[in-house]
């Protein structure tokens, strides 16, 4: 098991793989991170050096991931709500905002439409 | 955000959708009758913030009061124009 | 004891035997007459027995049972059955093997096949047997020890059906003549032999890698194999950015690392009866002058040191000031390395293949910069089944091949942008083999050793010579034994 920024990883797992476990952080950045280290993109976790798991968790903390990542997003839908929106409304109603159907198919928009949106 | 979302919207070389409005600058200690428009589609624009609108929602005309983060937004916006569904209701 | 049952006979009577060997028995052991009386324990066992037809003599009647998958008809009642289509997935998920299970699976490689029949005249090779023309259109075995060594280097591949005879054997072609006369006279005058391999799919590239390997190996050569051009550029070995390089170049430790590993165990007498030229304090552990190279390869105990410990090496290999023996340094898969890596430097562009260190090293001794100064060999093969698109070293080798021949040379297509300028380069002076189909008379040579081990069971004679030969597209080898030894594998 390998801790990389608090986070406790299988050494199978692929590196690549457990950056992009965070939120906020995609194929885009995963990669260009594991450029930036050296790091093959098909290394396991378990084969990192002890200072290139430091440096990972050093360079992860620079980055806006996770609850920073998250509360920012919070705060634009809350935004959009303050103002009265009508997109700011669709979100408190856990409803489509782009005019989509709802007919039926929304099961994305029920699971992640809301003003304090966690996913 | 992306930066380039906002550019998605509209081409740049158009500019904001800019609609003749009515606007009157309140002289101190007046009062002005709010300005009534259809124009849903308007960009709201920096010297519209602290005017009272009333914006035409195809059927009543809702009042709107400008603040300032809903500059770059459309007048639309603010008035619904959609009843939710509600069984028993006239 | 003149019993006639033995104690082991006793634990598995013969069912027929169970009543009257005790009978017999009796006068002569009453002592063995006890333990005839079989207890429970092997009773249950006779009922083991595989070949036991007839019932147990003794023990409760068993009712007749129904019997399981013996064909009769099976009366289960209906069943009701949700969910046709699933299946156990939990009951699947635990047969998983194992990591690296199914790789290893994959790259394992069988040398010998004891069904096979041992073919009496089948002659080892010996130092000078690969250069002598008169051993042409022979099959001949490797020794015990070239063989481990060849497998330390990872000389043989899983494809090459080695499993299929008693011993590894290879046929001496023209071309391996050819090729090994030219090492040797290189080795000889102390100049460096760079030569690619290439030819068509099946044609045998790879054995012919395989026999300079084995002639360089029974002639006391250094060799360096690097087993898989692929394995190196596709990105997935570890890799790291070599401090004091302009352009900077990157190592591969964890594959240099190995690759020490292999060498070590594969050049083990040669490299402890050779001693350093001079110190090398640099390393992990210092190496004095005179210590003995394989002392100095055993320094890399870790990937982290691979590297200087490898430029160590290769610098003491180099040396003008000790004798050393000739050097053969071979890669498979050329179009591989010919090109961009799939590696991304820190600040995110691909990293070329010529500034991985490894191949850097390799690629200079193919493009002229580096000299062997005791001599040697750099060779590539080309691969046609694994290979990506390498334009500029397709052309190349066009190029020199026409050269070779005295033929047009094929120009540069003017529109065609993906040439690639350091591989072109690197290829400008290399001389060229092409490797095609065997003739009739090594077909012949291959086949009667095929028919001598039992794996081609028709009569040799030059009409199925012809036969085969023909089928397999003029006598291309892999085709040859597609057509005549692998008909029988499902």
């Amino acid at each position: 098991m390998v801790f990389i920024f608090g986070v406790n990883f299988n050494e199978h797992k692929l590196v690549k793989k457990a950056l992009e476990s965070f939120y906020a952080l995609g194929p885009q950045k995963s990669v260009r991170i594991l450029a930036k280290y050296c790091i093959h993109p098909r290394a396991k976790v378990g084969t990192l050096a002890p200072k290139t798991v430091t440096a990972l968790t050093a360079e992860l903390s620079t980055m806006t991931i996770e609850g920073d990542a998250r509360r920012i997003v919070q705060e634009n839908i809350q935004r959009l709500r303050d103002m009265g929106t009508y997109r700011g409304r669709r979100h408190a109603m856990g409803l489509p905002v782009r005019g989509q159907r709802t007919r039926n198919q929304t099961e994305s928009a029920k699971r992640l439409n809301r003003v304090d949106r966690r996913g | 955000m992306q930066p380039t979302r906002c550019l998605l919207k509209r081409s740049v070389w158009k500019g904001p959708h800019i609609v003749p409005l009515p606007i009157v600058r309140p002289e101190p200690g007046q009062k002005v009758a709010p300005i009534r428009t259809q124009a849903r589609s308007a960009t709201i624009l920096p010297n519209f913030v602290g005017l009272k609108f009333q914006v035409h929602n195809g059927k009543v005309y809702h009042d709107v009061t400008i603040t300032e983060e809903m500059v770059g937004h459309k007048l639309g916006e603010f008035s619904p124009t959609r009843k939710t569904f509600v069984w028993g209701r006239k | 004891m003149p019993a006639p049952n033995c104690l082991r006979c006793l634990a598995r009577p013969p069912p027929g035997l169970a009543t009257p060997v005790p009978r017999t028995a009796a006068a002569a052991s009453p002592l063995l007459n006890r333990p005839a009386a079989t207890p429970i324990g092997t009773r249950t066992r006779a009922h083991a027995a595989p070949f036991s037809t007839t019932p147990a003599p003794a023990g409760p009647p068993v009712k007749p049972a129904t019997p399981v998958g013996s064909g009769g008809h099976n009366r289960v009642g209906k069943k009701l059955k949700l969910g046709k289509f699933k299946t156990d997935r939990a009951a699947e998920r635990s047969k998983v093997p194992l990591p690296g299970e199914r790789k290893a699976y994959r790259k394992r490689i069988t040398l010998s096949n004891d069904n096979a029949l041992p073919v009496p005249w089948l002659a080892d090779l010996t130092p000078s047997s690969l250069a002598d023309p008169a051993n042409t259109a022979t099959v001949m075995g490797l020794p015990d020890s070239l063989q481990d060594q060849l497998r330390a280097s990872d000389a043989f591949k899983p494809s090459q059906s080695w499993g299929m005879f008693r011993k590894p054997a290879v046929l001496v072609r023209k071309e391996t003549v050819d090729l090994v006369n030219r090492m040797q006279d290189a080795a000889d005058k102390k100049q460096t032999l760079r030569l690619v391999v290439t030819g068509d799919k099946v044609t045998g590239k790879s054995m012919l890698l395989l026999q300079a390997m084995a002639h360089a190996y029974l002639n006391n050569w250094i060799v360096i194999h690097l087993p898989e051009g692929q394995d190196l550029t596709t990105a997935c070995t570890e890799y790291s950015p070599l401090a004091d390089t302009d352009p900077v170049q990157y190592s591969q430790p964890v594959y240099v690392f190995k690759l020490i590993q292999a060498i070590k165990k594969a050049n083990e007498n040669l490299l402890s009866k050779m001693y350093t030229a001079v110190g090398h304090p640099g390393l992990p552990q210092s190496i004095t002058a005179n210590t003995s190279l394989l002392t100095l390869a055993n320094v890399a105990k870790e990937p982290d040191a691979a590297w200087p410990v490898f430029r160590a090496l290769w610098h003491e290999l180099t040396h003008r000031s000790v004798a050393r023996p000739p050097i053969l340094f071979t890669l498979d898969g050329l179009s591989h390395i010919t090109r961009v890596s799939d590696y991304r430097s820190p600040a995110f562009e691909l990293i070329h293949s010529y500034d991985l260190a490894l191949l850097r090293l390799f690629t200079d001794g193919l493009g002229g910069s580096l000299r062997l100064p005791w001599g040697g060999a750099v060779l590539a093969a080309t691969s046609r089944s694994n290979a990506p698109r390498s334009p500029s070293m397709e052309l190349a080798l066009a190029q020199r091949e026409a050269e070779q021949l005295q033929r047009e040379v094929p120009k540069k297509d003017p529109f065609f942008r993906g040439y690639d300028e350091r591989a072109e380069a690197s290829l400008r002076s290399v001389q060229v083999l092409p490797v095609g189909g065997i003739d009739k008379v090594e077909a012949r040579g291959l086949m009667e050793y095929w028919a001598a081990s039992g794996m081609l069971r028709a009569t040799v004679d030059n009409k199925s010579v012809s036969e085969k030969w023909t089928l397999a597209g003029n006598g291309v080898l892999g085709e040859m034994e597609r057509a005549s030894l692998l008909t029988m594998r499902v």
